[in-house]
């Protein structure tokens, strides 16, 4: 198993920081994903849509925000954990939320991001972590499995 | 990040949406084809060729425009779908809403077929 970290403080610059990033690992021995593999551009995305959503909404208060990247990846599964010092928030609520409006409102144009994660996840999970020292820490956490989800199937 | 228009035909536009259509770009890709809609552009053939990143706000503008545009009798269409913008279209189902064609002269064609016969082209 192989496996990568990244410490990450500026929520401005965070996105043109960690999409380089992902792509620098994924070329070399550190995250040795193919380029054509499912699992690297599922990745790619839910990452991106969690750390959009910590850009846009999430509560830091007047605390420098400070995310950690870790990547691990073995022959079946690639595990992500991002963990932030943010006040965190409901993610079941927000998923309810999410799915009554766009069942409401199916071309809404807001309210895809949570859904996009799980459906691009094999197992994902967000939880507060133990409070240590002074500030919160919160946890996401979720796998991809090289075997294929069924909604990527060829569209019928 | 900004996006290229291209007038295609009289209500026809290729959008060359570049590297990422996204959060941070998302109001200006709306403005952008706000601007085109109100100069006539009833059609927009997106080009996702080498578009690493859309997102969820980068879509939910796509829906934004396409909401816009139905009543109109316009449409949104995807040309040259890279494979993360693929990613996401399956993930959201999105090919349920917008036609994918393998190139951009291809949907422009398709669409100057509809022009001419009155009735919706083929999905590709």
């Amino acid at each position: 198993m192989t496996c990568v970290q990244s410490r990450f403080s500026n929520l401005d610059t965070i996105i043109a920081e960690v999409h380089p990033l992902l792509e620098a690992w994924s070329h070399d021995a550190a995250l040795p994903l193919a380029t054509e593999d499912i699992r690297l551009h599922r990745m790619k995305l839910v990452i991106h849509e969690w750390i959009a959503n910590l850009v846009q909404h999430a509560d830091f208060e007047n605390r420098t925000p400070l995310i950690d990247l870790t990547l691990a990846l073995d022959e079946q599964d690639v595990h992500c954990i991002i963990e932030d010092n943010s006040n965190g928030f409901d993610f079941g609520q927000q998923l309810t939320t999410q799915r009554a409006k766009l069942a409401d409102e199916m071309m809404a144009e807001r309210g895809r991001g949570l859904l996009i994660m799980l459906n691009g996840t094999d197992n994902l999970r967000y939880f507060p972590l133990p409070a240590a020292a002074s500030e919160p820490r919160q946890r996401l956490e979720f796998w991809i499995s090289a075997t294929p989800t069924p909604c990527l199937d060829t569209p019928s | 990040m900004s996006f290229s228009f291209q007038s295609i035909a009289p209500d026809t536009a290729v959008v060359r949406i570049g590297k990422a259509l996204d959060f941070r770009n998302a109001a200006e890709f709306k403005s952008a084809c706000q601007d085109h809609i109100q100069e006539g552009t009833r059609n927009f053939v997106l080009d996702f060729s080498g578009t690493g990143i859309l997102d969820s706000t980068g879509l939910g503008a796509i829906f934004s425009l396409y909401r816009q545009l139905t009543p109109l009798g316009g449409q949104v269409v995807f040309a040259a779908v890279s494979r993360p913008v693929q990613v996401v279209v399956q993930l959201t189902r999105t090919y349920k809403v917008f036609r994918q064609y393998p190139t951009v002269e291809a949907a422009h064609e398709q669409l100057q077929g509809r022009t001419a016969s009155g009735s919706r082209a083929g999905a590709a």
